[in-house]
């Protein structure tokens, strides 16, 4: 039997849920890049021309916190919905000096977690992470657009029931 | 000054790299074109071209910023009231327009905006928002602006 191709919608929720199975508000843009998007990709490089720029994007069908989150499936936008993941995921804080690869970097401006990534070295510190609707980027900490104050997480085991 | 005729580079710049809608209010609140759509152009004037941006799908970076520099410029006058119209305005096509408008309402305080009278020190250039007579010049959320 043939499988069949599903017709998707050209922005669609997905299920995603935590672990504790609250749904996580999400949003998958589909729609082709637009006029300039490739121009802007292209400022970034060259604002920022020590760091690694990933052939991925432009694409509105993630973020940076759908790569951290969701597996680069979907673009988490409400700060809110990036607490909730903290805390029903069991996420601890962890202190720079502590900080592994693998664990998450959150930048946060007044509430707002404004941007995040997944720390993939050390000395230097290098961060995974996709700018907006942009590409994504391997980065130094403050190698990057975002200005807000950074704390590190790691996932741990849900505690034994 | 026609709201379609500011400069959004800056904007779209800042649009290009926002993962959340309040990132890109906050750029967007320190943006200086978006002071100056504020000062020269009317609330109805900003409001009648969010309800022509929004009309259809942005063709390219930056009518796809512009919807949300005009909600924020709206925010800096002195009325929550274009605010308040400009919420009810359907913009299917703009994912965090109704998100952010509702976040500037929230945001609004009504003693940001407010007209401060002082002696005639001024240049006379430095008073051209109001009468010769009269040196006024307008408080913007802390920042003097003439």
């Amino acid at each position: 039997m043939r499988a069949i191709m599903p017709i998707l919608q050209l922005r669609s929720q997905l299920n995603l849920h935590t672990r504790g199975e609250n749904q996580i508000e999400n949003e998958i843009d589909r729609r082709p890049p637009r006029a300039g998007d490739q121009l802007l990709l292209e400022k970034h490089r060259a604002d920022f021309p020590d760091e690694t720029h990933r052939p991925v994007g432009p694409s509105r069908q993630y973020n940076c916190h759908g790569l951290t989150f969701a597996s680069r499936r979907t673009w988490i936008y409400n700060a809110s919905e990036i607490q909730k993941i903290l805390k029903e995921d069991d996420y601890k804080e962890v202190a720079e000096k502590d900080v592994l690869p693998g664990d998450i970097v959150l930048y946060t401006e007044n509430g707002d977690i404004e941007h995040s990534g997944i720390v993939i070295s050390l000395d230097p510190l290098r961060i995974l992470s996709k700018w907006g609707p942009s590409q994504e980027v391997i980065h130094r900490l403050r190698e990057c657009p975002y200005s807000g104050g950074v704390t590190y997480h790691r996932i741990t085991d849900r505690p034994t029931v | 000054m026609h709201p379609n005729t500011i400069d959004l580079t800056d904007a779209s710049v800042v649009y290009a790299v926002s993962n959340t809608p309040l990132f890109l209010v906050r750029k967007l609140q320190s943006d200086p074109a978006v002071h100056a759509l504020s000062r020269e152009c009317s609330g109805e004037e900003i409001v009648e071209a969010i309800r022509a941006a929004v009309a259809h799908e942005p063709a390219d970076s930056q009518e796809a910023v512009r919807p949300y520099a005009y909600l924020v410029a709206l925010w800096y006058k002195s009325s929550p009231e274009y605010l308040t119209e400009a919420q009810a305005v359907r913009a299917p096509e703009y994912s965090w327009f109704s998100y952010i408008a509702s976040a500037l309402l929230q945001m609004f305080n009504p003693v940001q905006k407010q007209l401060v009278d002082v002696p005639g020190y001024f240049s006379p250039p430095s008073v051209s928002l109001s009468s010769p007579a009269n040196n006024s010049f307008e408080l913007l959320n802390g920042q003097i602006e003439n």
